[in-house]
């Protein structure tokens, strides 16, 4: 479960972001929709923990992250937020399997090969293992991005444009795994986009202006 | 999966620029322990084979020649002296003890000196089997020359003309091993002992037919002398004979200022002081030897740049992977430790092919010393200079680390991810 309130954000003293009121739970995924510079990607880290808001109240499970430390922002990140990027980034000199331990060793979670196996044979990626992560297409990329945000269990999908670089099949394959994964994992889902595809999927929905 | 691990992948993952590090790492480290390894092992040997020896006095020449003759046994000898003026400088009140050397054959290479018994004294060698000489003739061998020669006690041969094995070879009078030295890491392991009768009784016949063409006209003379010959030993024949050097040791530190200037103005000979001599040989090798110092220490310098931009440039392309791993929960510091580690896994690496490549270096050089010199290194000696030299390269890798390291540490996590 995820829930903010009163969130605002500011780089400088004549532009502050005010955000609305959000939740999402794991049976209410949320689509957040909006054009460019808007501060989509602005509100998603602030949801992540990446930046600190000005005012406002996040609230993951039952913790309020706005008033954690960096370092235990650091911890929980890892353990209770899974993110998903527009364009998948992985570390590049591990290859697929490495880079899903990696984030369960970062995460402070046991190092469990079977899981990975498990869960990449779900999302039709068992053979590409020892694979390096650039070698993959880019909708193979977007798969594993997902596999590496549901590892550990999280409390909460976070997903920026994940889309919007696909096309229509890709995308729409995409959404389903998110879902999917997201349900199987009982994390809430929150998707941050501009791509118009997905507004009939989610019925959940807040518009930035 | 671990951080360490991390790093390790990350550095083979850019194997030229990785290879290009520890190139110059390694060079610069090996070459400094090279250096260091010969200037010891060499400081060593040249300074224990001068213990207790104070003055050599032989032919005149070129005095670092004499002490490389006469002491070393690597450079030829610059002649003979007679024996009398040799006897008198001997029996001088300000001379403590003296050992007379004569030589002038080789047998495969390794030099036969005629000398007496106190010169293996000296050098403190023992026997290891057999007996010393007593008899002309009879030879004693050092260790490495037993060893390298595949001699032993009862073993006949004949000697070579001159220091060079290619000299002419004397076939009159064969030599006989009677003994055989331990090892005593001195000049004796690599000699032939016997006395200075034998030398000399090898050459008379030589002498001998050169005097009777340089002087025909001295026949009556001449013929006189040969009876003397058959007669080895004969009193009177100390006239002609001629020793290589004299070794020296003075009853007091007074001899200094008195002898040497005595023996270089008022005798046919010369003297010179082993360790004034050995100070300028290694005067001469100081230039050289700090000179590829510094060409070794701009490598290492140079290594550290090479580490430096390496790590610097691997970052920029990393800036957004290490911005995703703090948001997959890795701390600041775990992204410190990342790029440092990478630095010391460079600089340990570099650091063992270095010493491993030195050590490579002083087995090859050793060859060419014991075909050379007979003279061999010891590659299995660790320095203390060289753990000096691992915590300097240790200090490289981490200080080469560090700028990128303190970036990495310092990342902006929301900027970097949004500008990927």
């Amino acid at each position: 479960m995820i829930r903010s309130s009163s969130l605002s954000f500011s780089y400088n003293e004549q532009n502050t972001f005010n955000f609305p009121d959000i939740q999402a739970d794991a049976a209410h995924p949320l689509l957040i929709l909006g054009g460019s510079g808007v501060g989509k990607t602005t509100f998603l880290h602030l949801l992540a923990g990446l930046l600190r808001p000005k005012s406002g109240k996040i609230i993951i499970g039952e913790r309020n992250i706005s008033s954690m430390s960096t370092r235990e922002l650091d911890k929980f990140r890892g353990g209770h937020i899974g993110l998903v990027f527009q364009r998948s980034h992985f570390v590049s000199s591990l290859n697929v399997r490495d880079n899903l331990r990696l984030s369960q060793y970062l995460a402070r979670e046991r190092q469990n090969p079977d899981l990975i196996r498990e869960i990449l044979e779900r999302l039709n990626l068992g053979n590409k293992l020892d694979q390096k992560t650039y070698r993959l297409s880019i909708g193979e990329q977007q798969r594993v991005a997902i596999a590496r945000a549901v590892l550990n269990d999280p409390d909460v999908i976070l997903a920026d444009e994940p889309t919007s670089a696909l096309d229509d099949a890709n995308a729409d394959e995409v959404i389903s795994l998110l879902e999917e994964a997201a349900h199987a994992a009982r994390a809430a889902l929150v998707i941050v986009t501009h791509d118009q595809r997905l507004r009939d999927r989610i019925s959940n929905r807040v518009e930035l202006s | 999966m671990n951080i360490q691990r991390l790093s390790w992948k990350n550095i083979i993952e850019r194997p030229m620029s990785t290879f290009m590090s520890l190139l110059l790492l390694t060079l610069g480290v090996s070459i400094i322990s090279l250096l260091l390894i010969l200037n010891t092992q060499l400081d060593q040997t040249f300074k224990k084979n001068i213990t207790g020896i104070d003055m050599v006095v032989g032919a005149k020449g070129s005095p670092l020649q004499l002490i490389l003759a006469s002491v070393y046994h690597i450079d030829n000898p610059t002649g003979n002296i007679p024996l009398k003026e040799a006897k008198e400088l001997a029996a001088h009140p300000l001379i403590e003890k003296a050992i007379m050397m004569a030589y002038g054959d080789n047998y495969a290479g390794y030099r036969i000196l005629g000398t007496d018994l106190s010169y293996i004294d000296h050098y403190e060698g023992e026997l290891m089997m057999g007996k010393m000489y007593t008899k002309k003739f009879e030879v004693v061998l050092g260790a490495k020359t037993a060893q390298n020669l595949s001699l032993k006690v009862g073993d006949e041969f004949f000697g070579n003309h001159g220091s060079s094995e290619n000299g002419e070879q004397h076939t009159e009078n064969s030599y006989r091993v009677v003994g055989i030295l331990k090892v005593s890491e001195t000049v004796l392991d690599n000699l032939i002992f016997t006395q200075i009768e034998s030398v000399w009784g090898i050459h008379e016949h030589e002498e001998e037919d050169s005097r009777d063409e340089k002087a025909k006209d001295e026949q009556a003379h001449e013929h006189e002398k040969g009876e003397e010959h058959e007669q080895d030993g004969d009193h009177e024949h100390e006239e002609s004979k001629e020793i290589t050097s004299m070794l020296l040791k003075w009853r007091s530190p007074m001899a200094m200022i008195s002898l040497p200037r005595m023996i270089n103005e008022e005798t046919s000979m010369q003297a010179a002081l082993p360790a004034i001599e050995v100070n300028r040989l290694f005067q001469l090798f100081a230039v050289g030897i700090s000179t590829i110092r510094l060409i070794a220490i701009a490598i290492m310098v140079i290594s550290a740049i090479s580490v430096f931009v390496s790590l610097y440039n691997s970052l920029k392309d990393r800036k957004y992977e290490m911005a995703l791993m703090r948001s997959m929960g890795a701390s600041r510091g775990q992204l410190l430790w990342m790029v440092l580690f990478e630095g010391i896994i460079l600089s340990v690496l570099g650091y063992v092919l270095g010493i491993g490549l030195s050590r490579l270096g002083i087995i090859m050089l050793s060859q060419v010393f014991v075909e050379d010199y007979h003279y061999e290194l010891s590659a299995s000696t660790f320095l203390l200079e060289e753990g000096w030299l691992f915590v300097i390269s240790l200090g490289i890798g981490i200080l080469a680390a560090l700028i990128p390291g303190i970036q990495a540490f310092n990342i902006n996590i929301s900027e970097t991810l949004a500008d990927g």
